[in-house]
């Protein structure tokens, strides 16, 4: 579980990271001067996308959480478990500035 | 588990950004990315990601065929090479420039490969007479 604690402190998304859109599908990818340093891909499901498209600005999983439920119809525990794992999955390929 | 062989087998496709000047000037490094997927079957004009025998990736243009063989050129490059199709990992079915993305299956698409491929005599003029100007520069300056 997500440490209470850490609901609300902020995070964003690094920069040198974007969203390109193939066959209707988002991934992310190194852009820029990124590139030359990062290989990597990661494919956003529709809600990763929106998630990925709030973390742009700084934000708090609290505030994640609460926008995810209001924009999709999930269980709140469903939600938690989900972003909580989208976001360490972030974090684990360094893409987020915390 | 990061190589494109790896990528394409396991999801089906490979993305990534454009690296170096050779598909000038159509896809430029820092700007673009391309979408690629594993076929067994390469057209003329396909653009193909190839690991070169010193391991070497490279994404560049089949401008043609011989004995199963395809002969693969880079929009910017003069030199052609000669690529076994065993040696090609995915053919770009998309990619975006400037963030906007297109299909490499669209007709205008198509028909700029072509174009692209005939000018390629009037570039190797032009890059020599850039060549002798400078030398001639060089002498008289």
């Amino acid at each position: 579980m997500w440490p209470k604690e850490e609901w609300r402190s902020l995070m964003k998304i690094k920069e040198g990271y974007a969203v390109r859109k193939f066959m209707d599908e988002c991934m992310v990818l190194p852009v820029g001067h990124m590139a030359d340093k990062k290989n990597m891909i990661i494919a956003l499901s529709k809600t990763g996308a929106f998630i990925w498209e709030k973390l742009q600005q700084e934000t708090t999983f609290d505030a994640l959480l609460q926008a995810t439920l209001d924009t999709f119809d999930v269980a709140e525990e469903i939600a938690k478990a989900d972003l909580e794992e989208f976001i360490q999955k972030l974090r684990k390929e360094g893409l987020l500035c915390e | 588990m990061n190589n494109p062989e790896q990528i394409i087998d396991r999801k089906g496709y490979y993305a990534a950004p454009i690296h170096g000047t050779s598909m000038n000037p159509l896809l430029l490094e820092h700007r673009d990315c391309v979408y690629l997927k594993k076929t067994d079957q390469y057209n003329k004009y396909d653009v193909v990601l190839f690991r070169r025998k010193n391991n070497q990736l490279v994404l560049h243009r089949i401008i043609g065929m011989k004995n199963e063989k395809l002969i693969i050129r880079g929009d910017y490059d003069l030199q052609r090479e000669i690529v076994d199709p065993a040696q090609c990992i995915g053919t770009m079915v998309q990619f975006t420039r400037n963030n906007k993305t297109y299909s490499a299956d669209h007709g205008l698409y198509r028909l700029y490969g072509r174009i692209w491929n005939s000018t390629t005599l009037f570039r190797r003029l032009l890059r020599f007479f850039r060549r002798v100007k400078r030398f001639i520069i060089t002498r008289i300056g």
